[in-house]
């Protein structure tokens, strides 16, 4: 049995691009790598525009509304593919002002086009960053950081120095990105801290040249910023923190991560910690109805693939918060070593380390992995639920923007657990 | 990397030439040189033997930067891919994959990326050789001419005809960089020691409007350096040749009287031959010698009879055909599927596979297990496409086999293509050392061409089970081209069982759907061959199958409407000689379809509809339509902007075959029509109209289309438009 295979570096650097919204990418690829990745960012950009050959007959487009593309075929593949790039960057010059990221696929790579050339002779150096080789098969938290990298030095930032800080490692491919972001912007505000911008999840080229005034760098997912944060740190002194309990997952990190970020800043995180322990109260009324009956959610098993920084926080809360026990986990490739190691450490000291590296592994109740995934697992029988915690979806439409992380988060969590297994 | 001041001094050299030239020889000679001058130096061999530093250092380099690629390891000291050689020069070799695997060209592209990273690049250094493959094969070998490396090319040739060829075609690929710029030094001539080579270069020289830098006569001490790994100007510093080494530096180093640069101006092979070898070849047809030969291509005749052949014109390809077989061969439950390609394009095509199964398990009601399918991929990494992927396969090869699965297909992506990696061969020794099936499948991406050609590869693969004929006759179906990406694919499936077993037929195999191994090869039993639908594909498919195993063709595809569904169940069930059933099946559903469609016509009968679709076809539209007692004003097939006209299929002599966007608005204004009916959306501010969607892939059976036609029917009950679409 096989699940979808992960995302890889192609896609995290695309989908790194389109989340700042005055980008545009273009792909020199065939149009089977433009069609998924068109749909993708369509939908994580949440864009209005319908998509269909009829509304949007422009060349290069194939009626979606993003991620135009040169329909490579495989004579281009031995004749060069200099000609349609000239010509679809001529088509977009007049037609998109932001900036434009032409990225090569994988197939278009081997070639040896100097698309960097071709950006020259079109006079759009200052408007057309070349991504000639996107990397082979390396996760897509990586494409991202590398991406966001790239765009931040040809933006150069110059922003003047501001008592705020930046939200890095967030990213459209991660499920909930709008969500996310809004629960822990909420949660930092009221603590009294203040986001300046948000790299690669909804901040402009405009918000990203002001960002270098940051305070500091608040890591969410180190998977997708450990690069960001070194490159803002090498060229503007800008620190960063990596919360020592991974990701604001579950109450206990959330608090943890708040507490961090505040500690560093000198603030105190009084109005959070209510809230938390508001929530935790509502939690534990729910749970304690259904365990009243059941005894769940004590004792049943849970899977898990995810990266480090989202697993090691989720694990320890579902373990030592809800009392299930992990059957199965699986670390994405490209997770931090240092939330790994702790999620090791923390295995080991409860016994349960015989369950890293397999997934879904014996029986598992819940599957915490991305929809698609998790909807194929249920339809298996190989579990009674699943919770959609990354990228791809599974399909379902959502309107109101929702998180699994933060105080809001956690409550979502233990609703769709409870859910599950009553 | 910064430019320098373009007047010179030069710093940046790429030296180039045909194989065999001396190029190396001559590269390694000018960087001793310069080292003697007393400048720090950096010579870059970017062929993939890797000899170019040998003089320089002594020996081959040991650790190529491709080497370095292979070994992968972060924490490896990259200081290594440096070494230092003769009088301190800087010694760096690209490597490249084994002969006849892998992409070199990527391996010269991943070099200068590498070195890039680790911040190894000519602004440490005086002077930069880059000593290049000699033919320019593709746009990795063209790296260093790109303008960020090079600031000046020196061409090595001799006087012969074939290394002037060479030369001008190397001129070729620098015009295609630099057009109106000038990198050119000149022409380094190493001599051959021929009667008329130096008439025969200066011929050269003049007409491509090039110096003669230096010439470096034929000499046994070259020979005699080499053999002792070392350069001439190492080892016999005194010699004229070395001296001639020492001019040639001290002109291309001179600040008072720098070298000047010159444009690239190739010339046509035509006026090349003429000039150097004195013959005229433009009045003939052919560059080789004209033998005639007794054949005949076989051409398309024109009305007038003579033939004629055009180059087709390639529309876009819509998808790849990776995806399509993969689609189709995922079907088949017990095999394993390796897709050979990096993991994006695995990413794509899994989530493609898993999402429609979800909806299709989701859609069909069906409350028992979805069907899992196998598919792992090799990830081809940096690594696979330099040196290439063959291991990688080979291992993925291995571990498939432990599993139960009884055959292995391997899927090429466009990677592997390029790169050219022996699917074929590797698949057939694997087969045999394991003893089970392992069935490539060529597509290379989009070698193959789109979605669709890559299914009927998949499709023309999985008929490798079958063997030929030997099976007998069954009273059985094959059923084929169901549309797996359907979200109905499964309920329409179960319908038609329903009627099967009424008529006691057995399915022997979906071909390819839900299928097994076993299925697949039970195929050799001749059966009658349901076509699943009327399109080419379809029609084609069964015809292979039909081919290969003597089984009939049933004429019909699976039915819409009610009486498609009766004319089917009829011939099919005198084809099975169990008309008696046939009839009673039939007359069991009569009876509840006239109730039905009693209803409906109720609320149907006289309104006035529109019809037009992008694609599919609509015979079955109009036939419900028409038989709920509806007026057609205007039936059509809308011209798409990316499929072509010919595919759609024009059942009906009321059907337009070109009817447009702009008419249908049209058409709605004028007719008013009460309901239209279409496939695609419709603005509201154009078209303040009642519209239901015609779907892609109907439902089959007695009440397929009455199940529509219900929808249909309740919209005309509804508001003209919607108040959401205020909103757009």
């Amino acid at each position: 049995m096989t699940g979808v295979t992960d995302p890889d570096i192609l896609t995290g650097m695309i989908l790194g691009a389109e989340g700042i919204p005055d980008i545009m990418v273009i792909l020199n690829s065939p149009t089977g790598c433009k069609f998924y990745h068109g749909h993708i960012a369509h939908l994580k950009r949440n864009e209005s525009e319908i998509s269909d050959p009829y509304l949007r007959p422009e060349p290069w487009f194939f009626g979606q509304s993003r991620i135009p593309c040169t329909y490579l075929d495989d004579q281009d593949y031995i004749f060069g593919t200099h000609d349609k790039l000239e010509k679809i960057l001529d088509y977009m010059k007049n037609r998109w002002d932001g900036l434009i990221v032409l990225i090569n696929a994988p197939g278009a790579s081997l070639i040896g086009d100097d698309i960097k050339k071709v950006i020259t002779d079109m006079g759009m150096e200052k408007r057309c960053i070349p991504v000639e080789i996107p990397g082979y098969s390396s996760s897509a938290p990586i494409g991202v950081d590398k991406m966001l990298v790239r765009i931040l030095e040809h933006i150069k930032p110059s922003g003047k120095p501001e008592n705020k800080i930046n939200l890095i490692g967030l990213s459209i491919l991660q499920r909930y990105c709008e969500g996310t972001k809004k629960e822990i912007t909420s949660l930092l505000e009221k603590s009294g801290i203040t986001v300046l911008s948000t790299p690669g999840a909804g901040s402009d080229t405009e918000d990203l040249s002001l960002s270098s005034g940051a305070l500091l760098n608040a890591i969410v997912f180190p998977e997708y910023a450990i690069e960001t944060a070194n490159y803002y740190y090498n060229h503007f002194k800008i620190p960063f923190i990596l919360p020592k309990d991974g990701a604001p997952i579950g109450f206990d990190a959330t608090r943890s991560w708040i507490a961090d970020i505040c500690s560093f800043l000198g603030k105190e995180p009084f109005v959070v910690n209510q809230e938390i322990h508001s929530a935790e109260k509502t939690a534990a009324s729910n749970i304690a109805r259904i365990n009243a009956v059941s005894g769940l959610p004590r004792g049943s098993g849970f899977a898990i693939r995810a990266e480090s920084s989202l697993a090691f926080p989720l694990v320890k809360w579902l373990y030592t918060y809800l009392g299930m026990i992990p059957v199965g986990i699986k670390l994405t490739d490209g997770s931090c070593r240092t939330y790994s190691e702790k999620l090791i450490n923390f295995l080991q000291e409860n016994h349960l380390d015989n369950c890293l590296g397999i997934f879904p592994g014996k029986d598992p109740d819940i599957v915490f992995t991305d929809g698609t995934t998790g909807s194929m697992m249920k339809n298996l029988g190989i579990c009674r639920g699943y919770i959609d915690i990354s990228h791809p979806p599974s399909g379902k439409i959502e309107i109101i923007p929702k998180t699994i992380f933060g105080i809001t988060g956690s409550l979502m969590l233990i609703e769709e657990i409870l859910n599950i297994l009553r | 990397m910064n430019n320098k001041d373009p007047e010179g001094p030069f710093t940046r050299i790429a030296v180039y030439g045909k194989g065999g030239i001396g190029k190396s020889t001559i590269s390694a000679n000018i960087s001793a040189t310069l080292a003697d001058e007393g400048y720090s130096v950096l010579h870059i061999g970017c062929d993939p033997k890797h000899d170019s530093t040998r003089a320089l250092l002594g020996e081959l380099h040991p650790h190529t930067v491709t080497d370095f690629l292979r070994s992968s390891d972060a924490r490896t000291d990259c200081s290594a891919l440096v070494r230092t050689g003769y009088n301190g020069i800087a010694c760096i070799e690209a490597g490249g994959p084994e002969p006849g695997v892998g992409c070199a060209g990527r391996g010269i592209l991943s070099t200068f990326e590498i070195l890039g990273r680790m911040g190894i690049d000519s602004s440490r250094y005086m002077y930069t050789i880059y000593d290049v493959l000699g033919d320019v094969v593709c746009g990795g070998f063209a790296v260093p001419l790109r303008r960020e490396y090079a600031d000046l090319i020196l061409i090595v040739t001799s006087g012969e005809y074939m290394s002037l060829y060479a030369a001008n075609n190397i001129l070729r690929g620098i015009q295609n960089f630099d057009m109106n710029i000038n990198r050119i030094g000149g022409i380094i001539y190493n001599s051959r020691g021929g009667s008329e080579e130096d008439e025969q270069l200066k011929k050269f020289s003049d007409a491509v409007g090039l110096p003669i830098l230096v010439k470096i006569p034929r000499s046994e001490i070259f020979l005699t350096a080499e053999k002792h790994s070392n350069t001439v100007v190492a080892a016999f510093p005194n010699s004229l040749e070395a001296s001639l080494f020492r001019e040639l530096i001290s002109d291309l180093t001179s600040t008072k009287k720098p070298v000047s640069r010159y444009r690239a101006r190739p010339l046509d092979v035509i006026k090349l031959e003429s000039l150097i070898l004195g013959r005229d070849i433009s009045a003939s047809s052919s560059f080789s010698h004209q033998v005639s030969v007794n054949f005949k291509p076989a051409m398309p005749k024109t009305v007038d009879g003579t033939g004629c052949f055009r180059v087709p014109e390639k529309p876009p390809l819509f998808g790849c055909a990776f995806a399509g077989a993969i689609t189709v061969l995922s079907q088949i439950q017990d095999a394993s599927i390796i897709a050979h390609c990096p993991s994006s394009c695995a990413h794509i095509v899994s989530n493609l596979l898993v999402s429609s199964h979800n909806r299709d398990h989701d859609k069909s009601g069906y409350h028992g297990k979805q069907t899992p399918f196998s598919l792992i991929h090799t990830g081809m990494d940096e690594k696979m496409m330099v040196f290439g992927g063959i291991d990688r396969l080979k291992k993925s090869i291995i571990k498939s086999a432990e599993s139960e699965n009884r055959v292995i297909f391997i899927i090429s992506g466009c990677a592997p293509g390029i790169t050219g990696d022996d699917i074929e061969g590797c698949s057939s020794d694997m087969s045999q050392s394991l003893g089970i099936p392992v069935i490539p499948v060529s597509v290379n991406g989009i070698g193959e061409g789109d979605f669709s050609a890559g299914t009927m590869a998949g499709y023309q693969a999985s008929l490798q089970l079958v063997k030929k004929g030997t099976g007998g006759k069954r009273k059985s179906v094959v059923l084929v081209g169901e549309k797996i990406l359907a979200n109905n694919t499964s309920a329409n499936f179960n319908e038609l069982n329903q009627y099967l077993s009424a008529l006691d037929i057995p399915v022997l195999c979906r071909f390819l759907a839900h299928t097994t191994v076993n299925e697949v090869e039970s195929m050799n039993k001749q059966s009658l061959i349901l076509p699943a639908s009327s399109d080419e594909s379809t029609l084609k498919l069964s015809e292979i199958i039909s081919e290969k195993t003597g089984s009939d063709i049933f004429p019909y595809s699976l039915p819409f409407t009610f009486h498609e569904t009766v004319r089917w169940v009829k011939n099919l069930a005198k084809i099975f000689r169990v008309e008696d059933k046939g009839s009673a099946l039939i007359a069991l559903k009569e009876k509840k379809y006239r109730e039905e469609i009693g209803l409906i016509m109720q609320k149907t009968v006289g309104k006035r509809v529109i019809i037009s679709s992008s694609g599919p076809d609509i015979s079955w539209v109009l036939e419900i339509v028409r038989e709920c007692g509806m007026e057609i004003i205007r039936a059509g097939y809308l011209s798409s902007p990316y499929l072509m006209k010919d595919k759609q299929k024009i059942s009906d002599i009321s059907i337009i075959p070109d009817y447009t966007l702009e008419k249908l608005y049209d058409d709605i204004k004028t007719y008013r029509p009460d309901l239209v009916l279409t496939t695609i959306w419709l603005d509201h501010k154009k078209a303040n109209v009642r519209y239901g969607m015609i779907p892609f892939c109907p439902n089959v059976g007695f009440f397929g289309a009455l199940s529509s036609m219900k929808h249909w029917t309740s919209i005309l009950f509804g508001p003209v438009t919607e108040g959401w679409r205020n909103y757009l």
